[in-house]
């Protein structure tokens, strides 16, 4: 799930770099720009959201199976709730991101340089790795529970051993691709040659479209399920977001100040203070090692 | 398993899925006519649009998404046929188990939705916002169907499942709560009326469809007849024992497909917020109270 994260990171990082803007009501259609950025992101989508075949997809089942065949119906139904209300919003980062109309001011930028896209290619290949052998980190799970005194999983290099139901990722994977490949064939050997179009050649109603019109559906994406839960974020949820928001703004200044304030001994001292406090935590045991 | 097994699931069980899925928008558009008093068209009419639709000479395409997306909308759904138990082929369908199909069945929907934003028109876009809604709208009270029946049959493999049905008794006898819910659950994954407020030609020009032409268009055709078929396979499996042969199990998952068809012609569509309210609230309760009877 780190890995996900950090991947969807870069990316957004990668994209106000790029743009200058973190609104995502002011970006749009820059897959065309950036599509390494792009793919990466939507590694990290798939991932979030938990579907075959990135990482994401191993951990949310084994949440999954082990709140069924344990018999927790409530949890097993807010987890799914969490995993559909994912899809939803990080459906709107790509699609307000990368997809729908390019503006006009964002036409000439192009691609993040290499030493910004390796890592995030590198951490997406790690993404899609181990949830395409789960067994990699699997082991590390395994001794962990046999050094915490819990029976280990029975692991195996493409998923989980089970008696009723288990998972083996690198059957599920090679059948979505063997079903993304057959898909691809009939695509493009059995149909006919597509013609690639100007985006403001679109459906308008009749009407053309210029680069002045604004043609992209952006704010406030899912109107007909806010009208119905928006309402229930109010009060204390609100209130608690604010907490957060205040708390991490706060954090990320205080490193920000100790990071760039060119006073050597300030930040000696601090990393000074880290290490010892990591030092004293691992020797009572706090942080396992 | 030998090569030559796995080599005929591979092969067949796409093949098999997407010549009942065209007896299945068939049977659909005959019922359809029927309701509405009209003749309705002819035996390969359904076979007919698609070979039409890739043959066209019109063929926009948007980017490179837009045609991956399209790609990824049918092979999501190749990749499930592979997985669901039918009638001698059930060696891969094994590997997975309904947690990782139901799982597969988003893949298509996220393929569509990418193709459809890269077509930059605001229509499809809304389209795709009122389908994702629509997914989490239906796929609670499908969730709560899958574990209550996961739960009764105490495994996630669709296979055992099924095996557990032909030994004793149908799942819709066991838990007819559940079965009905499913039901309920079904009408919105298929997206027919009532539930079909992210196509509404008038509305919004077809939505998600808006900008799709020539085999773009032929590949949600064939997506549908896919869908369809995965729809009354998984039905069939989970409440109805799945096949012992193929002549009843073909006969229970057309009659699963015949009963949403049968409702949606003769409704109007909801808007948005009321599929949600509506499907959060009588299958939702309903699973809920069958679950109850099963835990």
């Amino acid at each position: 799930m780190i890995t996900v994260k950090a991947v969807l990171f870069l990316t957004v990082v990668s994209v106000i770099y790029r743009t200058g803007t973190s609104d995502l009501n002011r970006l749009g259609g820059l897959v065309t720009q950036m599509p390494w950025t792009f793919l990466v992101m939507l590694i990290g989508i798939i991932g979030l959201a938990g579907l075959p075949p990135m990482n994401g997809f191993v951990s949310k089942w084994l949440v999954y199976r082990s709140l069924l065949i344990n018999g927790h119906p409530l949890l097993f139904v807010a987890a799914v709730i969490g995993t559909l209300g994912t899809i939803l919003s990080v459906y709107k980062l790509i699609h307000n991101t990368f997809l729908g109309q390019l503006r006009l001011e964002f036409q000439q930028i192009k691609e993040v340089p290499l030493s910004m896209l390796t890592p995030m290619l590198v951490l997406a290949i790690l993404v899609f790795i181990t949830g395409f052998m789960p067994g990699t980190v699997l082991s590390w799970i395994a001794q962990i529970q046999t050094h915490i005194g819990l029976p280990a999983v029975q692991y195996h290099l493409g998923g989980i051993d089970y008696v009723k139901g288990g998972l083996d990722m690198i059957w599920v994977s090679s059948i979505l691709f063997y079903g993304f490949a057959v898909g691809a064939i009939i695509f493009y050997v059995i149909g006919g040659k597509s013609k690639r179009i100007h985006p403001y050649d679109n459906y308008a109603g009749g009407h053309f479209l210029t680069a002045d019109v604004q043609y992209h559906y952006s704010n406030n994406f899912y109107p007909g399920l806010m009208h119905l839960i928006g309402n229930w974020y109010r009060g204390s949820f609100k209130w608690f977001e604010s907490v957060l928001v205040s708390f991490v703004g706060f954090a990320a200044k205080t490193t920000e100040n100790i990071f760039r304030s060119q006073q050597p001994i300030r930040l000696l001292s601090f990393i000074i203070v880290l290490v010892l406090s990591f030092v004293y935590f691992s020797s009572i045991g706090v942080i396992a090692r | 398993m030998s090569w030559s097994e796995l080599l005929a699931e591979l092969f067949f069980m796409p093949a098999i899925a997407f010549v009942v899925g065209l007896f299945m928008v068939l049977m659909m558009r005959k019922i359809a006519a029927k309701i509405q008093r009209r003749v309705g068209p002819p035996f390969f009419q359904p076979l007919y649009d698609i070979v039409k639709l890739y043959q066209k000479d019109t063929q926009v395409s948007h980017g490179l998404w837009h045609d991956i997306g399209i790609v990824m909308a049918v092979g999501g759904y190749i990749g499930a046929e592979i997985l669901l138990p039918v009638p001698g082929f059930d060696g891969i369908a094994d590997k997975g188990g309904i947690i990782t199909l139901s799982y597969f069945l988003m893949i298509p929907s996220l393929g569509m939705a990418l193709g459809v934003g890269q077509c930059a028109n605001p229509n499809g876009s809304i389209g795709i916002s009122r389908a994702l809604t629509a997914m989490l709208a239906y796929d609670i009270p499908f969730i709560i169907v899958v574990f209550g029946v996961a739960w009764h049959f105490q495994s996630t493999s669709l296979v055992e499942m099924v095996e557990y049905q032909q030994v004793h008794q149908w799942g819709i006898f066991e838990m007819p709560l559940l079965a009905f819910a499913g039901l309920f659950a079904l009408q919105g994954m298929m997206g027919k009326h009532p539930f079909e407020i992210y196509v509404a030609p008038a509305e919004i020009a077809t939505g998600p469809m808006v900008e799709m032409s020539g085999k773009y268009m032929g590949g949600l055709f064939v997506m549908q007849s896919f869908q369809f078929y995965t729809a009354g396979v998984l039905y069939t499996s989970l409440f109805l024992g799945g096949g012992e042969n193929w002549i009843t199990f073909l006969i229970k998952c057309f009659a699963v497909i015949a009963i949403p068809i049968s409702i949606a012609y003769v409704f109007p569509r909801f808007r948005t917020e009321d599929v949600v309210r509506l499907l959060w609230k009588w299958p939702v309760m309903m699973g809920l109270i069958g679950l109850a009877f099963v835990m």
